[in-house]
């Protein structure tokens, strides 16, 4: 999926429910809710990547993703009989919220402790031997990571959500416990930051 | 860079999740006590007849005891330090005779409330104070989600986040107290989580510090809003450490006074041979 960078509104950016993750039945939800073991199985297989990835993205290739994504769960787990589905939030929104939290908490604690765990150099991702396009796919990923890191940990994970995840403003907003203008301001931010840095690699790197 | 030239996000890849993740979250949930079917169970023996619940707990205990042969505890709080002989020799070693099996893992919490209750001289210490694993978590959630509705918002803080209203550290819950709590309802979960750990690891032993974080306030009380096991601790099973962690997770409290924080170090000895506290 492509997604242009620039300023626009957040629904112009939106990448549609291709990035929402999959949709539950009702009825597994409600066994989640009854936290039904079977439903809530297949809630997690449902949400796994999603949540994988949401926190890979934002605290890193650590060590400590793997039980960042099993505390995600199993918080999500307790809470399920207070999960409203015929709320605002969607499952996926939903279980997201949690993991952005703790993804937050963990990115403030790293950076009280930076030596505890040390993020794994996108160098040293497994180097597969690939044709060309596929190595200037793979630096353009290293710029945009690169790039990334130098967000706050608030715009970092604005963009995540909206770029990755699909989420409007609006759940930002209430993922993050903050104002929509708040998170405006942040993803304003993010992607003029991102637009700065990626400018010169996309000039040489455009697909 | 301007809006006509594109840029493929998805070059940023995060990778797959292990294969193996899934089960490890519903093993996860297992341990933590919170199945449905480990909560029925507890609700049909807390309608036994006291008869029965008593031999429950004396069977409980018999298991702990051939399992371990008893073991020491130790613990302090951040600040001051209290030693303790928590089980050991107060577990009745003359009930172990016909006991051949050793407790599955979502059955812990149960048997270790039990075996706390023994030791404490009777059932009537049973309904005061330990409650087993499901039932607190579920009465953790009961007292989190208003906390989440109040929106409680966290700051770091040596190791830890800080609720964003809170007016700093609060002195109302004192070490006897936490002690007290810690004591007859955290410890006979970490005990289960020890005897466990050894099934597969027989030689575990060493000193664990569990620091945790209670929060909360006068209207939906006080819960362990984070914990974790330092990385000093002696003991590094994973499995062993996630047990304790959600444990101690489960644990209710009276609140801290004004939307305050009570920030705990509780280190505990978990040696099978050693019936005397070590530090």
């Amino acid at each position: 999926v492509s997604i242009f960078v620039g300023e626009r509104k957040l629904h112009d950016v939106g990448p549609g429910t291709a990035r929402r993750g999959p949709q539950l039945s009702r009825r597994t939800l409600e066994g989640c809710r009854a936290h039904d073991p079977d439903a809530f199985r297949e809630f997690v297989i449902a949400h796994q990547r999603g949540v994988h990835a949401l926190l890979v993205r934002l605290v890193g290739r650590r060590e400590q993703v793997p039980d960042l994504a099993q505390e995600t769960f199993l918080r999500a787990y307790r809470a399920f009989p207070t999960f409203d589905l015929d709320g605002p939030a969607k499952d996926s929104t939903w279980v997201l919220t949690i993991a952005v939290r703790l993804a937050l908490n963990e990115r403030r604690r790293l950076a009280r402790n930076p030596s505890s765990s040390q993020s794994a150099d996108v160098a040293d991702l497994p180097d597969v031997s690939t044709p060309e396009t596929e190595r200037a796919r793979r630096e353009l990923g290293r710029a945009i990571e690169c790039a990334a890191d130098e967000l706050s940990d608030d715009q970092r994970a604005v963009f995540v959500l909206a770029e990755y995840h699909g989420m409007s403003v609006a759940e930002i907003a209430r993922a993050l416990e903050a104002a929509e203008n708040t998170v405006k301001t942040r993803l304003f931010r993010a992607r003029a930051h991102l637009r700065e840095r990626l400018a010169a690699f996309a000039k040489e790197n455009i697909r | 860079m301007n809006d006509t030239e594109d840029i493929d996000w998805d070059a940023w890849r995060v990778g797959e999740p292990s294969p193996d993740f899934v089960d490890g979250v519903m093993n996860a949930v297992r341990r933590s006590g919170a199945i449905a079917p480990a909560r029925r169970a507890d609700a049909a023996d807390a309608r036994a007849p006291i008869s029965r619940r008593r031999i429950a707990l004396s069977a409980g205990a018999a298991v702990v005891a051939a399992s371990l042969g008893g073991y020491a505890m130790v613990g302090h709080l951040r600040g001051a330090r209290t030693s303790e002989l928590v089980d050991g020799a107060q577990t009745p070693k003359d009930e172990s005779a016909g006991e051949s099996s050793r407790p599955r893992m979502n059955e812990a919490g149960e048997q270790g409330a039990a075996n706390s209750a023994h030791a404490m001289g009777g059932e009537g210490g049973v309904s005061a104070t330990v409650i087993n694993r499901a039932r607190r978590d579920e009465l953790r959630g009961r007292l989190l989600s208003p906390l989440q509705a109040r929106g409680v918002e966290r700051d770091p803080h040596t190791g830890f986040t800080l609720p964003s209203r809170s007016t700093g550290p609060s002195h109302n819950l004192t070490e006897a107290y936490i002690a007290a709590r810690v004591r007859e309802d955290f410890l006979p979960l970490a005990r289960s989580c020890y005897q466990n750990a050894l099934l597969t690891h027989p030689t575990l032993r060493g000193r664990v510090v569990i620091d945790f974080m209670i929060v909360g306030d006068a209207k939906v009380g006080g819960i362990v809003d984070q914990a974790k096991i330092e990385e000093t601790s002696d003991i590094a099973d994973p499995e062993f450490a996630t047990c304790v962690r959600e444990s101690m997770l489960s644990m209710v409290f009276e609140p801290p006074d004004n939307d305050g924080w009570v920030s705990v170090a509780y280190p505990i000895l978990f040696d099978p041979d050693d019936e005397q506290p070590r530090r």
